[in-house]
């Protein structure tokens, strides 16, 4: 083991005694000697040109302590005594953390040296860059370890199997043979347990970001100051840096062979305890920042994601207060057109009624309160056969529904209906089954009309119409036989016409007389005078009427009227209006007929006229007269022939006849 | 002019018969009746009541029998029952379009028109009366 470590010891002293040689013979005519670096063959343009720039550099120094200047190619620097900034440096920072135990305070030194170094190492990398114009990251790195040289820090030898590109693969792996710090320590006496030297790590690290514009940390492997050969440096992007540290080791434990195998037991008992805070903090510092921006992409997401939501729920209260809106006039719309339906529903003459599909009311208009008598509370849900449809009518109505609920149209129907006081009253119906679009019944509608009124019209015209025509029927067989018995009467055809003529215009007038009181009830008085009316002369009435006058009915007024003609006629021809002072008085009273029924009894008494005696044979006047008054109205007729002048007395029955 | 003076019994086709007639309206059963007689048959009546009709159905001896359809506001059916009782035949004339006032069997019956034509009446009497003789 010893002549292992005094074997590396001798080889690192023969290294030492080959650079002195070199210097000591000068540059060699021809041919440049890297002196203050050892770099791969690759390297060593770029740092034979920084190593003669260097040079210059620290060549032009003026030393002013008058002044307290140091000055350095116009540049001011300041000298620090080495051992101050690491062995004692560590050991005042260890007194004053001593309450928090000597881990608290390695990781304050620690913290504090690399970060220092770190700076200082930046900010001359800056400047040396800024001097020399150069851009590529080899021809950056190239003045760091030559300046390092120069300033006292350590020498820099950098392996071969080094790999400084500008990405996460950078890799270097460097020693620092003279290290400030681990001479510091050695001078000391004293032996450290961790490797100690931080600037070297920092500033080495900050020359290098600088140069590559990467983030980087270095870590020191092997440190003379813990009895390795050589101080022994990791440099790597904070992200990789442990696991080349750990590969390094596990190298180091594998392949023990000459290089640095002296320190290799050590590393390993050290191995856990190698990595110090500083690349921790980096690390975590580098995760803060990455977990910061993956929280500020997370954030800006989700903010995103509220915001669209934000924008989708605007949206959606929009539409919603539109739907609102718009149902709302729909709303208003429907009650408008609703009112509307029930005002004209109500306004309609005609009774309107809905059933649902069981045909039970739902509803119904005004008209049709009016012709049943029910109120709409009375009426809704009941079934009509309960409340308007007569046993009578049950059966025929439950047909009708049974079609209606088929959705045939049934044709009008008309029938009876009950209504609510029980009256049986006649109505015309008109229902129309109403379907769904998708055919499904859902109820009725009825038109109803109440056409009692109008039927009973239609029958009493009906009735008229008939009497009409067996009126003129018996009318026309009655002018066929005066026709006849004038014919047999007359002794002249001049006779014959104008008996004819005065019996159909006596006729005629008293039709006239019977339109005019509608063939019911005839005024007696106003009869008499129309039928005698062609009999006056121009000396005035020669009538003269007294007594009550009845309202006779039509089949007896034509014959009275009838009678009277033949009457007339036959004073005009022989008796008191065949002279102008005769007279004829006509005297009405009531009384009885032979069964004593209400009787009128007319009598019509000649005066003044020309002497009167019983007709020798009975003409057709008499007969019609006698025909007239007991055939035809069950009365009876009398005449008389005093002197004076022909009585005849008819006594008339007001009543007793079926009818009329 | 009463109702038992008769017509000339030479100018019947057949033998002469004994016609009732039921007639309220006077001129026309006043025409009906001298046609009936100038056709050689005797006329019973004419009578103007129900009553009236009955009682000379029920005397008997008639050939046949003339019915207007109403009598002074009623319906002559009365007087048809009685008749179809003793198989006597009759045929009805009125003045209405339709016999729809007579109950429905005899609304069957043969009814003549007002005015009744001449020959018509004629032919209905021979058809009628003269072949239930037979």
């Amino acid at each position: 083991m010893d002549s292992l470590n005094t074997k590396a010891q001798l080889l690192a002293e023969i290294e030492a005694l080959h650079v002195r040689l070199r210097e000591q013979h000068g540059t060699m005519p021809g041919e440049a000697v890297l002196s203050t670096v050892r770099v791969p063959a690759p390297f060593r343009e770029p740092f034979l040109k920084a190593q003669e720039y260097v040079a210059r550099y620290f060549a032009d120094r003026v030393e002013d302590p008058t002044r307290s200047t140091i000055s350095i190619s116009g540049e001011r620097y300041i000298l620090v005594r080495a051992a101050s900034m690491s062995v004692e440096f560590f050991d005042m920072v260890t007194s004053l953390y001593k309450d928090q135990g000597p881990k608290e305070a390695r990781a304050v030194t620690n913290n504090l040296l690399f970060d220092l170094a770190h700076a200082i190492g930046k900010a001359d990398a800056k400047s040396f860059h800024a001097r020399m114009g150069v851009t590529d990251p080899i021809s950056r790195l190239s003045a760091g370890p030559i300046h390092f040289a120069f300033s006292g820090w350590a020498f820099v030898e950098i392996h071969p199997e080094s790999s400084p590109t500008p990405d996460e693969g950078y890799y270097l792996i460097y020693d620092h043979p003279f290290s400030f710090e681990s001479d510091a320590w050695l001078k000391s006496g004293r032996r450290s347990e961790r490797p100690v030297c931080i600037m070297n790590c920092g500033y080495s690290s900050g020359w290098c970001e600088e140069s590559f514009g990467l983030p980087l940390v270095a870590a020191e492997v092997r440190c003379v100051a813990c009895g390795d050969a050589h101080c022994r440096f990791i440099m790597a992007p904070p992200s990789r840096i442990e696991e080349h540290i750990a590969r390094f080791h596990e190298r180091a434990r594998g392949g023990a062979g000459g290089t640095g195998g002296g320190g290799a037991p050590r590393g390993t008992r050290r191995a856990g305890a190698i990595v110090p805070e500083f690349f921790q903090r980096k690390r975590l510092e580098e995760a803060l920042r990455e977990a910061n921006a993956g929280l500020e992409e997370r954030v800006a997401r989700r903010t995103e994601d509220l915001e669209r939501a934000n924008r989708a729920l605007q949206t959606e209260v929009a539409e919603r207060v539109r739907a609102e809106r718009q149902q709302a006039s729909l709303q208003r719309e429907r009650d408008e057109l609703l009112e509307r339906l029930q005002l004209q529903l109500n306004l309609m003459p005609i009774g309107c009624i809905l059933n649902d599909a069981q045909m039970r009311f739902t509803y119904r208009n005004r008209a049709a309160q009016h012709i049943f008598g029910y109120r709409f509370e009375e009426v809704v849900g009941r079934h009509p056969s309960e409340l308007i449809i007569p046993a009578s009518a049950q059966d025929d109505v439950a047909a009708i529904f049974r079609r209606v609920a088929r959705g045939e149209t049934v044709a009008p129907v008309i029938g009876e209906n009950r209504t609510r006081d029980g009256r049986i009253i006649i109505c015309e119906w008109h229902n129309t089954p109403l379907h769904r679009p998708d055919g499904e019944i859902i109820g009725v509608m009825s038109m109803v009309q109440d056409i009692t009124e109008r039927q009973q019209g239609e029958q009493r015209q009906t009735l008229l119409m008939r009497e009409l025509d067996h009126r003129v029927k018996n009318t026309l067989a009655s002018v066929l036989s005066i026709l006849d018995n004038t014919v047999t009467d007359a002794p002249s055809l001049a006779s014959f016409r104008d008996s004819f003529r005065g019996r159909i215009l006596a006729l005629a007038r008293t039709h006239e007389a019977l339109a005019h009181g509608r063939w019911s009830n005839v005024d007696l008085a106003e009869m008499i005078r129309s039928t005698l009316e062609p009999f006056s002369r121009d000396g005035g009435p020669a009538f003269t009427l007294s007594g009550p006058v009845a309202a006779l009915p039509s089949e007896a007024a034509i014959a009275v009227c009838m009678s009277l003609h033949e009457l007339a006629t036959n004073a005009a021809k022989y008796g008191a209006l065949s002279v102008p002072q005769g007279r004829i008085e006509i005297v009405t009273r009531y009384d009885a007929d032979d069964a004593g029924r209400p009787a009128l009894e007319l009598t019509w008494s000649e005066d003044a006229g020309p002497a009167v005696s019983p007709p020798t044979r009975q003409g057709f006047g008499i007969t019609l007269i006698h025909g007239m008054i007991s055939h035809e109205l069950g009365g009876r007729v009398e005449f008389e022939f005093p002197a004076r002048g022909l009585v005849c007395r008819m006594v008339l029955p007001l009543t007793g006849r079926e009818g009329l | 002019m009463t109702a038992d003076t008769a017509g000339s019994p030479g100018s019947a086709p057949g033998r002469a018969l004994r016609i009732l007639i039921v007639e309220d309206n006077f001129l026309a059963a006043c025409a009906m009746s001298d046609l009936i007689r100038k056709w050689g048959h005797q006329v019973v009546g004419p009578v103007a009541s129900v009553t009236d009709a009955c009682r000379l159905t029920e005397e008997g001896r008639l050939n046949g029998a003339i019915l207007d359809v109403n009598i002074r506001g009623g319906s002559s059916a009365e007087v048809a029952r009685l008749l179809d009782e003793k198989h006597t035949p009759f045929f009805f004339v009125t003045g209405y379009a339709s016999p729809s006032v007579l109950p429905d069997p005899l609304s069957k019956r043969c009814c003549l028109r007002k005015p009744v034509d001449e020959r018509v009446l004629r032919s209905t009497i021979d058809q009628e009366f003269q072949r239930r003789e037979e």
